[in-house]
């Protein structure tokens, strides 16, 4: 399986290659990579939902890109009391206006109705009919409102925050907390998968049993009592979800693949040869577990992008902002019934979750047809 | 395979006793403690904090506690009494949101899985038609779903906008206000009765497969045996005065089990695709097809259950995505279930029911994967004939 | 497994089949089951509660006493969540005391006294006349109260004096905690202390105290305490008292059976879906007229409390209750509760925090639902430690309060969600609400500008010996504040970054913004600051990190929401040196030590008249306004919707309606 990417007929490691070659061996194997990376992407382009999952991918990573960018030039100077209006937290450009109480609402740029004006005051005093208050102009603010020409292409939020900042920013958290969790994850999984399949007797019974007490312990419950209980962060969470990931279900596939690996011939010609337990599992087998590593990488982003929402859904995380975060707001403002009335507060973010996970999900599809020959239509 | 069983039961056994510890340790270090709970309120004075610490025994030193902890899991699954409602057993409370969350989760694992594995089978065998690549849009979108969302949104759809369904919860207040009958006791003996009619229905297609050689005259007494066990667990529920109860809580089930069904069961169907896509290179189907046998007989006898045997292996990875997507339905659609139990425990900072209600979900992602484990050793005839 | 997908789609027609046919079955039943369900209802509640309270009352669902005014109907209420008890003595004492279960629990339960909604008078519950007058008897002071007679718990026995010393003593013997510990200051350390509560005849009550009580403790605490019923509860008492642990006994016992001697009582609970309380039969209130006089004056059949009856009447009602039946469902999630509002399946949501501003766009829409706005009795406040350097230094939490635009913040930030306040006491407590004063502290800070407060604020802090690298300056050109940076505090100490603890947005998005903003003003003042968005229980963890712990926080902003409205008692609770949080894990968290304070909030528990409490209470406001150990920042109002079938006697009442536990005895459909 994982002889595509680096065939080990064609390996040389653990024979003085010196001696019969005059390339150094590095340009060597940069050679075969290249060549191999060509005809895996050969492979790769032929599924078309790979490459769609990569131009997603890419269209977010030109999002995370474009944020501290835009707050840097564009952005720069829209202060309102001293914040800037597109800081993702902070940000708040509320376009108060001077509205006429009125009984009936004719024109909402300069009327509010009674009841209106009652949710702006103290609740005190009822407003009387005829009066003038400040109010927001709309709350949230759409992206287009007739008469008003605002900075902001998706609108604001309940709290006057620019969306389309939230949403770049979202990404850069989601790119962020995809690749802490994955890496992390995927890091633990390959070193436990391949120490557990090398060694194998009592540390593999050890670990795989860990592993089957991580697959045992059901995530989102676990992460639900540890965001209730403990200040959970986004660096946090990326790496709780890492290890959990890493240490349950991705380390057994990990290991029987490395153990696939281990009873290669080439092994055996590097341990004849005098490689160290270490440099074997380093230098032999973890190259030849990597792409289906890096396949688990894929669905380990798609697993954390959902188990963050779903915690920013239920408020348990403290995170500056995140798609989840922006789709909590407007849940726990109460927006989520007036659907595409306020489009722009949820549809964004909700559509950014799924297509981000899903961008991953199809290049980690994709992969699998790579890396598993049997699935490949030829 | 009794050994195969055995083996496995005890190492689950073991691993839950692991789990517990750690599900102790953990809780226990978290900052917050009953004392805490009173901070909200101007008008309590100190003492009674201190009242109220030393009669939970939070006095007590770590180690007694964890000790008796386990001590009280393992034996009457004594879990301690709740905080926000004491002095009530964690065990009565969360004895009764079990059912419930059994009963969402199974129906939805098993009809997300059958749906799951039968769209699988079509999209391997229709690879590369506009049937295919739809169904594989809609699985992706589905599988990744925010699901919180979604679920509102089904909530909006069938209870607002069409009224076919009512806007979550368990029951009808009006319906069963004053009712002859507890909901939990009418809920339990729902279940008992799919039980029992699966549990019948596997001991007569058991026998009619041993007393008849013929593939076709068994396959008609398995349909026979099935109606007939269906129509009368259908007649004993229209001719009980529960009838009208047990309708309500079905039209209650029917939103929240569709939402958490359309969602799962994406995973399945990825899954089995790739493992149908597997197990038709292999050279029996070559064989098969050779031989003249019918496309469709390849398809569901040849192919589709070799294919199934990944794919009940991973249903055990499915489980946890279900789990997880149940706490949120419970929370959405105002299902009394074991993950709204573990979401107010959050919120009261109730760790005793908290600790429990992990526990409890623990214990029954425990039994799920023992009954996959079991279910392979039947499917898989290496480990079936060893045993 | 199956055989072929024939079958298998055969199965699922089957499955399908089985279904329809239930749901047609039910579905057809509806309309010809009710009615056989009601009576089946009726006969079987009866033959199952049969406590031996219930047999002497049969268990009628229809009103009698009530007075006869329309259909009797059910008044259907939503809650976002469910009750944990059905025990009144565990919602009070034990770790039960949610919003929920006194939405629930508290309409079938009277105290001596009850306070008056909406003008949070005190008026006679179970107590004939108003509270009676201390007198001096030897060394002690001493209170006779006469009681009501021919008050009817609804298992048919009367209510007498032996009720209130049976819940006194319950109370005391128990060592019951919560509620009940502060409702009946026993122990040795109060002051004053009950020394004892007995029963003159069945009909008077006397209680003794060592000092001369004020209105802080009677009627206060001690007479609008809540009267549990001997009859039912004696057994289990006594039972319990002999235990090891009275109180856990009584807490676990069960309370379905509770008499009430309210317009409602319990009926049933379906848990995790909805609890039913049944209009009370036997309730000795019903039919009571009651008018409320703009000056304050509460009439109740006829008899004329605090005034004789002048100005325009604010409210008048009589007492039902009018609906049989009260039910209460539980919406977990809120907009789920908002659609049961809008199709018409719950009457009313009743809430602590109200509609959220989201929801209240399709509330408006809707067409069938009325509102109601209400200020609350509530506050959201920045909190400083004045322990350590610089919350220690009062020009500094004055500067810091100069550089709090709070205008700017709830309406532009806020977007107008939230309304400034600068008093503690909130202007939606009318009753003792300084306007006068309130709007003399608001003059000192409202309308500045930038510059304006930048500069107090420099006075301020200059004044005290702060010191800066760089100080802070305005810049007339850009209309903007230079930030200052490197500010060293009076004893030469450079401030260090100072850390305000806010909670997450994803818990309270207000609270977290706010935090920011003031993060942003004290970096105007050169002071590095560091708003840090933290999950609620690490905030408590902090502020409260148990008795004999140092306590290191800067700032911190939460919230309170401030107990009883008729006398405001939590300045004392709040900020007195006794509740030190370091001591006992007392309230007074930011560490204020003020004799003169001390003085003035033990005085207003002392207080014996009202209005003497109402000076003494803006005596401590004032040392408040001045030593600032909180800063109030905001609150917001509560917006509650109902059915327009429903007819409240008032909708504008101090925190909503579901303050009143929504009226259960007095709504009408």
């Amino acid at each position: 399986m994982a002889d595509i990417l680096t065939p080990p007929t064609e390996r040389l490691d653990g024979f003085d290659p010196s001696a019969v070659l005059e390339e150094p061996l590095w340009r060597i194997r940069l050679r075969l990579s290249w060549r191999s990376f060509r005809k895996n992407w050969a492979l790769f382009s032929d599924n078309k939902m790979g490459i769609v999952g990569i131009l997603i991918i890419a269209l977010f990573g030109i999002m995370a890109l474009a944020h501290p960018v835009l707050m840097a030039t564009v952005w720069q100077d829209h202060l309102e009391g001293g914040k800037n209006v597109y800081d993702i937290r902070a940000g708040a450009d509320s376009i108060i206006v001077t509205k006429t109480i009125v009984e009936e609402v004719t024109d909402p740029v300069t009327q509010i109705s009674q009841i209106e004006a009652m949710f702006l005051g103290t609740g005190v005093s009822i407003p009387e009919i005829g009066d003038t208050i400040e109010a927001p102009l709309a709350n949230p603010a759409p992206p287009v409102l007739s008469g008003v020409d605002h900075p902001h292409i998706l609108g604001t939020d309940p709290f006057g925050g620019d969306v389309f900042s939230q949403l770049l920013f979202g990404a850069r958290a989601a790119f962020l907390l995809g690749a802490i969790a994955a890496l992390s994850s995927v890091a633990l999984a390959t070193l436990v998968g391949t120490i557990a399949a090398y060694f194998g007797g009592v540390i593999d019974t050890l670990l795989m049993r860990l592993a089957d007490l991580v697959i045992l312990i059901p995530l989102l419950p676990l992460l639900i009592v540890v965001s209730g209980f403990w200040n959970v962060e986004l660096t946090m969470l990326g790496i709780l979800i890492g290890v959990l990931g890493g240490l349950g279900g991705t380390a057994i596939i990990l290991k029987s693949q490395a153990l696939s690996v281990k009873v290669k011939p080439f092994i055996d010609a590097a341990r004849i040869a005098g490689g160290g337990h270490w440099r074997i599992i380093t230098r032999h087998i973890i190259p030849n577990v990597l792409p289906l590593s890096f396949l688990y990488m894929m669905f380990a982003v798609t697993g954390a992008i959902f188990t963050e929402a779903a915690l920013s859904f239920l408020g348990l995380l403290n995170i500056q902002q995140s798609w989840g975060i922006m789709i909590n707001i407007a849940h726990t403002q109460g927006y989520t019934l007036e659907g595409l009335d306020v489009w722009w507060l949820m549809l964004p973010a909700g559509l950014s979750i799924t297509l981000f996970s899903a961008g991953f999900f199809l290049v980690g599809r994709a992969m699998d047809e790579v890396v598993n020959p049997r699935l490949r239509k030829r | 395979m009794l050994k195969y069983i055995a083996k496995r039961f005890g190492q689950i056994f073991i691993l839950f006793y692991v789990f517990l510890a750690l599900l102790f340790l953990l809780l226990d270090l978290q900052p917050g403690d009953i004392s805490q709970q009173f901070v909200g309120n101007p008008n309590i004075p100190p003492e009674a904090k201190e009242i109220m610490v030393r009669q939970l025994g939070l006095d007590q030193p770590k180690i007694v506690q964890l000790g008796n902890h386990l001590w009280n899991y393992s034996f009457g699954m004594d879990m301690g009494v709740s905080w926000s409602s004491y002095p009530r057993e964690v065990s009565d409370i969360l004895f009764s949101a079990l059912p419930r969350t059994v009963f969402l989760f199974l129906t939805a694992t098993v009809m997300s899985f059958w749906l799951g594995f039968y769209t699988g089978k079509l999209v391997a065998w229709r690879r590369g038609t506009f049937i295919e690549k739809s169904a594989m849009v809609t699985s992706i979108f589905f599988w990744t779903v925010f699901y919180p969302w979604f679920a509102i949104l089904m909530l909006w759809f069938f209870a607002s906008q069409l009224g076919w369904f009512p806007i979550g919860k368990f029951i009808s207040v009006e319906k069963w206000i004053g009712a002859p009958y507890a909901a939990d006791d009418v809920f339990m003996l729902m279940l008992g009765t799919i039980a029992l009619v699966t549990l019948v229905y596997g001991v007569a297609r058991y026998v009619i497969d041993r007393s008849s050689d013929d593939p076709q005259t068994r396959r008609n007494f398995h349909r026979l045996a099935l109606w007939s066990l269906a129509g009368i667990a259908g007649a004993f529920w229209a001719f009980s005065a529960r009838r009208t109860y047990a309708g309500d809580i079905l039209w209650h089930t029917f939103v929240p089990v569709l939402t958490l069904t359309l969602v799962n069961f994406a995973g399945t169907t990825l899954l089995t695709r790739s493992s149908m896509l597997e197990t038709l290179r292999e050279d029996y189907i070559l064989t098969a097809r050779a031989k003249g046998v019918p496309e469709r007989t390849i398809r569901d006898r040849h192919a589709a259950r070799n294919a199934m045997l990944p794919v009940t292996t991973s249903l055990v990875l499915q489980l946890a995505v279900v789990i997880a997507g149940g706490v949120i339905t419970e929370q959405i659609f105002s299902w009394p279930g074991l993950g709204r139990a573990l979401l107010g425990a959050i919120t009261a900072e109730d760790i005793p029911v908290a600790m429990g209600a992990l526990a409890l979900i623990g214990i029954l992602s425990l039994l799920a994967h023992l009954v996959a484990d079991i279910t392979y050793a039947f499917l898989d005839p290496r480990i079936r004939v060893q045993g | 497994m199956s055989n072929s997908s024939t079958s298998r789609l055969w199965r699922l027609i089957a499955i399908l089949a089985i279904f329809a046919l239930i749901a047609a079955a039910c579905g057809s039943d509806t309309t010809d089951d009710t009615s056989g369900d009601t009576t089946a209802t009726t006969a079987d509640t009866g033959s199952t509660d049969d406590t031996t309270a219930d047999t002497t009352a049969p268990d009628d669902t229809t009103p009698e006493t009530t007075p006869p005014s329309g259909e009797p109907f059910t008044y259907r209420l939503g809650m976002t969540s469910d009750i944990t008890t059905t025990n009144y003595w565990t919602y009070y004492g034990g770790g039960d005391s949610t919003v929920y279960n006194a939405y629930v629990l508290g309409p079938p339960k009277n105290g001596l006294f009850a306070i008056d909604l909406p003008s949070l008078a005190v008026v006679p519950g179970l107590a004939e006349g108003l509270p009676a007058e201390p007198v001096a008897e030897g060394d002690n002071w001493t209170v006779t109260q006469p009681l009501q007679q021919g008050v009817m718990w609804s298992d048919g026995n009367e209510f007498t004096a032996a009720d209130v010393v049976f819940t006194f003593e319950t109370a005391r013997d128990a060592a019951l905690g919560g509620t009940w510990l502060s409702a009946y200051p026993y122990s040795e350390d109060s002051s004053p202390r009950l020394l004892s509560l007995e029963a003159v005849d069945d009909y008077t009550i006397k209680l003794t105290f060592d000092v001369k009580p004020g209105l802080g403790t009677w009627p206060h605490n001690v007479g609008v305490n809540t009267i549990m019923s001997k009859a039912y509860w004696g057994d289990v008492v006594t039972e319990a008292l002999g235990t090891e642990d009275p109180a856990a006994v009584i807490y676990g016992a069960d309370g379905s059976g509770d008499p009430s001697i309210g317009g409602v009582m319990f009926d049933s609970w379906e848990e995790g879906a909805f609890v039913v309380n049944a209009a009370n039969p036997d309730y000795s209130f019903a039919g009571q007229q009651t008018t409320v006089y703009e000056d304050g004056t509460v009439e109740i059949d006829g008899e004329q409390f605090y005034g004789s009856g002048g100005g325009n009447i604010v409210t008048s009602y009589t007492d039902g209750p009018y609906a049989s039946q009260v039910t209460y469902s539980v919406y977990t999630d809120q907009s789920a509760a908002m659609l049961a509002l809008i199709n018409g399946e719950i009457d009313y949501w009743i809430n602590p925090l109200g509609v959220s501003p989201g929801l209240r766009g399709q509330g408006l829409e809707a067409g069938n639902l009325s509102v109601a706005v209400n200020p609350t009795n509530g506050m959201r406040y920045l909190a400083f430690n004045l322990r350590k350097s610089p919350g220690s230094y009062l020009e500094f939490r004055q500067a810091v309060a100069y550089m709090i635009d709070k205008e700017f913040l709830t309406q532009n930030v806020l977007q107008g969600v939230a309304f400034p306040m600068y008093v503690m006491v909130p202007e939606g407590n009318q009753k003792w609400f300084n306007t006068e004063f309130a709007d003399g502290v608001k003059a000192k800070y409202q309308g500045l500008s930038s510059e304006e407060r930048l500069n107090a604020a420099m006075e301020l802090l200059k004044g005290a010996g702060f010191t800066w690298d760089v100080e802070p300056t305005f810049d007339p050109d850009q209309g903007e504040i230079i930030p200052g940076s490197g500010i060293t505090d009076p004893a030469g100490v450079k401030v260090p970054e100072i850390e305000i603890l806010a909670p997450p947005a994803s818990y309270d998005p207000l609270r977290a913004t706010a935090s920011l903003w003031i993060e942003g003003w004290l970096e105007q003042l050169g002071v590095p600051a560091k708003a840090n968005p933290t999950d609620f229980n690490t905030i408590v963890a902090k502020v409260w990190p148990g008795v004999g712990e140092e306590i290191t926080f800067d700032m911190y902003i939460l919230g309170w929401s401030l107990g009883n409205p008729a006398l405001p008692t939590f300045h004392e609770s709040f900020w007195h040196s006794r509740y030190l949080a370091e001591d006992n894990d007392g309230n007074n968290s930011t560490g204020f030590v003020n004799a003169e304070f001390d003085a003035a909030a033990d005085a207003i528990l002392a207080a014996e008249t009202e209005s003497a409490a109402y000076d003494l209470m803006w005596e401590a406001e004032a040392i408040l306004a001045e030593q600032l150990p909180y800063v109030v920042l905001f609150d917001t109002p509560i917006t509650e919707f109902f059915s327009n079938d429903l007819a409240f006697p008032f909708i504008q009442t101090l925190s909503g309606l579901q303050f009143g536990n929504g009226f259960t005895s007095l709504v009408q459909k």
